[in-house]
Parts: C-alpha cells; structure tokens; sequence
C-alpha cells in the first residue's frame, strides 16, 4: 500500500514537472531583443547604437553617454496594439490586446570637463513587452485530441473520462477552441558611464539589475459538436454518458530578476560620421515560477467534474541565461541627413537553463539539448534615417528592423519585421518631444499539443506608438 | 567568441596605459577659468543644418554662451541693430562676479531690469557752495568727476540723462 502511494505520490511530482517545465519557448522569450525606450530611436527603426546621444545609451550603447554635454532628464510612455489573425483547420479567428506603460526615466549628468567628457547615468526602462494573445476556433476532424495526449497523466482519469485502466473513448474529432494571452514585461535599472579616452572616441559600461514579469493564461476547450460520443467515457458511471466538454486551463506566472552588463566602444569621425560597437554580456535571469491548473469535464446528464487545482499546480525556480550580443554599428551625417545601420549577432542555440530548484538536473540537460537542435544563430539588422528641417526645428524619420526567426528550419515570413516613422520636436533649446509609430509583421505557429496535429497558424500585426520626452539644462 | 572580446578589450586596455586618457575633469579647487579652455570635439549636431538642435547637443552646460537669436529663428522674435565687438558697455560687466567688480559695484548688482536705483544723494561735497546741485540726482557738469556720482550712474543705464556722462571715466580708476 505505502509503495502504491509513494508512486502515485512520484507520478505527480513528475507531472507537474513535465507540464510546468520551461522549454524553448520560454528560453526565446526572454532571450529576443524588445524595441527599446527611446521614441527618436524607434523612429529610426532603433538603429541607434553608432548614435545613442541621450539617456537611451543605456539600452543602445553607453559609450553614446559620453556624448552629452548637457544634464539630461528624460522619460517616456508606450503604446502596443497586438493583433492576431489565426487560422485554425480552416477557420479563421482574431483577436487583440492592449498594453499602455511608463517605458523610462533616465537622468544622465556629464561631469565639467576641461577636455573629453565623463558622463554617469541612472536609468530605468523597460526593454520587453510580453503582451500578446492568440484566439482559435475549429473542428479537427483527425483522431488526435488533448484529452488522449494527456492519458500519460492522472486529469482524464480524474475528470472520468477514462476507465480505470486509463482508457477512454475520445478519438478525435472535437471542436477545438481558445486562446492564450500574455502580458508583463522586462524592466532594467542600471547605472552607467562613459569616458572620452581619446579626441572623439569613448568607452562606456552599465550594470544592470533585471527585474520583471510575465503571465500566461491559456483556456482550452474540447466540444463534442458533433454528438460523437453518446456513450459513458467511464466504463460503469451511467452519469457520464454524452460527453460535451472539456476544458483545461494553465496559467504561468513568473517573477523576474536578474542582472547583466554591457561594454560599448564608440568613435566620431569629425562631424561626418560615428561608428559603434557594443558587446552585450550574457544576461541571467532567476525565474521563480508558478504554475497553476485547473479543469473541468461536462456531460449531456448534467454532471460536470472539476480538477482539484492544488493537486496539480506547483512552484519551480531556475535560470535561464541568454547568449552573448554583438553590435557593430554606424551613422553618416550630411547637412542636416542622419543615416545610421547596424548589425547585431545573437546565437540563440547558447540560450542556456541552469540551477534548477523543483526540476531534475537531467530534464534540464535535455532541455538544453533541445535548444542547440532547434535554435540558430541570427543577425538583427536595422536602418534608419532622419532630416531635421533647422528652420522650425523639427526632424523626421524612418526606419526598419529586421529579427530573423531564431529557429532553424523557420522560412523568412517568421522574421520579425518592423517599418518605423517618427517625428521630433525642440522647444526653446531645453525640451525634445518625440513620438515614434511602429508597425510590426510576422508568422507564427503554435502548438495546442503534439507536434503539427493541432496547430495554429498566427498572422501577427503589431502596432506600437511611443512618447519620449527629454529636458536638458 | 571570448577570445575575439578577450583581444578587443586588451586592444583598448593597452591604448589606454600607453596614452593616457584625454579627459581632464575640472578641479573645483583651481581658479582658472576652465570655461575659456573647454576643448570640445567636433560638432555632429553644427546649428547650421540642425538648428536649435545644436544647442541642445553641443553646448556643455558649464558654459554659459551669449545667445544667439538666429534670422530664421522659430520664435519669430528679433532683436535690435547693434554695434558688434567689444566696447566700453560690454567692457562694463565683461568681468563681473571677478575680484575686484564685488567693490566697484557693491550693492548694486548687476541689475539690467531697467529699473532707476535710486541711491542716497553724495554725503562728500567738493565744496560747500555747491550742496545743493550734488543732491540733485539729474546732475551735471563737473560735478560728476566725483567719485560717488560715478558708482551711482554705473547702474542707471536707462537713464538718457546720464548717457553722456555713464562711460566717462567709469570703473578704473
């Protein structure tokens, strides 16, 4: 009896491990460079690391502290609008999210200086949006389902929809439909510094403490449209006779913190060009991880069974470590035209978890493994460009961002592509207004469970609007 | 990868010890005046093609720049035809808040509201005849070779009366 208990006891510990452990996904997420939080920047299509001559050096290149000569106080607010349009056997479903955030507030004070310049800066911004949503609809005709694909666990048995032998009925063709919505974002609190080390060419570092969160709520459903299953999914309770429904709901909860550094180098040609090139040390983030579940199965005799969600959730904690970045960038200046590009290398296949706290050191390996097969190594491009009309003070903007995908086998139409526009603003000498509009465009595919048997197709639109304002005394 | 950041950051390492580093900070305890021998960089934002743009990148805020009010300014504001270069006006609190202007100008200030300050009438007469014209604040003539009338009319700039006599041997004496 004591070791029937003590296995059962072992399969939901591990379980709860397999559904709540982290997987690529995961490691992706906080491993994807965000837009940043400086609206002129974005509106150059954030190719601003050869530039970065206000407090946003921090998140671009903080050598480009180095450049100010004026005490600078600056913040800023974002807009995001995320749409998806997602194709599901046919059917087609959208939806959208919202998300409005302060984005930053730095102040920057360069030291007086005979010659050169030593700037330090204290920043907070936030790096990441994680808002997003998929919505899905459909009948999958094939003979696939989640409640079979989850026969390796207890919640079919639970909600009486198997035997006692773990054996059910359900054979596929269910209505399949939910959605999933995400939300929370990467904060950074760093401190900075630069220094002119020779005429026109400056050395800037950060250190950064992480903080953050993100939440995922996903609701699942499986109907019985069709009144395919008329008889009882568990052998000898007459009540569960004509299934209807089945719902699954697991939402991930994780707090964020961390730390990472970041050394930047950049050189100014007379008043005609700059060049940067900043290296990114890896960034490690702690994840203190809740996971929790619940469900529930309904029946044509009215009964319905719910899953008792303490049973199922649990809390974990590990490490997820990102890759180094490299950014090699420039700006050439022609009355009154900026032109500015840059290249930045991330190998997401050195996306690493660590420390596992509630998770098998062997589980984490393979997953780990996992990661080298399937990511790559990318190259971020960006380009932008911006006229200042000096009569009126106003300058004009425009851009383009390019991520590719960091999976292997992902085709172009999963690269993360943005068109950037901006305008900005001087009043009297101390105050820039600057407002910036993003529109983003991508694929994506999801997963409901298996591999390509119950995929969603995402068609992806992100439109982003940002407020930076700067005061320099 | 780290070996390529290993040599980057040995390249720039070695620069630095063979070179020293370019940037001076200001001493706070040095009289000089290092607003005179800032050496700025070269200018990316020039005012020519970004306007007020080059102000708000290229002026170190421990530098205080007259101001300049461009023809095409966005303001829309314009200033007055004026004489430039250097002159007995200009002469007059070029070296202000110095050692030395704290005594020539004591109480008065750099006061350029326009305001008439209107100080005590000169308590020392040249002679006793002539008390009654040295408290006449409009005053004249050879009376205004006197010391005090000369601190007085130092600060009345607006003053028509005593444009002719403002500059006549005023501060160095």
């Amino acid at each position: 009896m004591k070791m029937h208990i003590l296995k059962i006891f072992s399969a939901i510990i591990l379980f709860s491990s397999f559904i709540s452990a982290q997987n690529y996904n995961d490691a992706i997420r906080l491993g994807l460079p965000g837009l940043g939080s400086n609206a002129r920047a974005l509106g150059m299509g954030n190719a601003f690391n050869a530039l970065s001559d206000d407090a946003s050096a921090a998140f671009f290149n903080p050598a480009g502290f180095g450049l100010l000569k004026r005490i600078e106080f600056s913040g800023g607010l974002s807009f995001t609008n995320f749409d998806n349009t997602t194709t599901f056997f046919g059917n087609q479903t959208k939806d959208n999210t919202t998300n409005t955030s302060l984005n930053r507030v730095s102040f920057a004070l360069p030291l007086p200086t005979y010659q050169g310049s030593l700037v330090f800066a204290l920043s907070y911004y936030n790096t990441k949006d994680f808002t997003s949503v998929v919505k899905f609809n459909g009948f999958n005709p094939s003979n696939t389902s989640k409640i079979q694909s989850l026969l390796d666990t207890d919640i079919p048995y639970d909600l009486y929809l198997t035997d006692n032998n773990y054996n059910t009925i359900i054979n596929g063709n269910l209505n399949q439909s939910g959605d999933i919505l995400n939300s929370g974002g990467i904060d950074h609190w760093t401190l900075s510094g630069a220094i002119e080390v020779q005429k026109n060419l400056f050395i800037g570092g950060n250190l950064t403490i992480i903080s953050g969160n993100f939440e995922s709520v996903n609701d699942y459903y499986e109907d019985d449209t069709k009144n395919i299953y008329q008889g009882e999914t568990a052998a000898g309770e007459p009540q569960t006779t004509d299934f209807r429904t089945f719902y699954f709901n697991n939402t991930l909860k994780w707090d964020i913190g961390g730390w990472n550094a970041k050394l930047g180098f950049l050189y100014q040609f007379e008043d005609l060009a700059r060049f940067g090139v900043t290296v990114q040390f890896p960034k490690t983030f702690t994840i203190n991880e809740e996971f929790l579940v619940s469900g529930s199965s309904e029946f044509g005799t009215g009964q319905i069974y719910k899953l008792d969600s303490d049973y199922y959730s649990d809390k974990v904690a590990y490490n997820s470590k990102t890759p180094f970045e490299i950014t090699g960038a420039f700006a050439v200046n022609s009355k009154g035209i900026i032109l500015s590009a840059e290249a930045t290398l991330i190998d997401y296949s050195q996306l690493k978890f660590s420390k596992p706290d509630g998770l098998t050191s062997a589980y984490i390996s393979e997953k780990n493994k996992e990661i080298k097969d399937v990511l790559t190594a990318t190259f971020n491009f960006n380009l932008g460009a911006e006229y200042t009309i000096p009569t009126i003070g106003l300058r004009i903007r425009g851009g383009f961002i390019t991520q590719p995908s960091p999976f292997k086998e992902d085709a172009s139409d999963f690269n993360h592509k943005y068109l950037t526009g901006g305008l900005g603003f001087i009043a009297n000498g101390t105050v820039g207004i600057d407002l910036a509009y993003a529109y983003g465009w991508w694929k994506d595919i999801s997963d409901n469970y298996g591999s390509n048997v119950s995929r969603t197709f995402q068609d992806i639109k992100v439109h982003t609007v940002m407020l930076t304002t700067t005061y320099r005394f | 990868m780290k070996n390529i950041i290993g040599l980057l950051a040995l390249i720039f390492l070695v620069n630095l010890t063979m070179t020293g580093c370019y940037t001076i900070i200001w001493d706070p305890t040095e009289e000089a005046s290092y607003s005179n021998d800032y050496d700025s960089n070269d200018e990316f934002y020039g005012e020519v093609y970004f306007g007020n743009y080059g102000g708000f990148y290229e002026s170190p805020w421990w530098i205080s720049y007259p101001v300049f009010i461009g023809s095409g300014s966005v303001s829309g504001t314009t200033t007055k035809d004026r004489t430039n270069g250097r002159n007995d006006e200009t002469n007059s609190f070029r070296n202000d808040g110095g050692r030395g202007n704290n005594e020539r100008n004591s109480g008065l200030g750099n006061n350029n509201s326009g305001d008439i300050i209107n100080t005590p009438p000169p308590t020392r007469n040249v002679t006793p005849e002539n008390t009654s014209e040295t408290q006449t604040p409009s005053s004249t003539g050879t009376r205004n070779s006197s010391s005090d009338n000369g601190t007085r009319n130092s600060s009345s700039g607006n003053s028509n009366d005593n444009s002719s006599v403002r500059n006549s041997g005023n501060g160095r004496r």
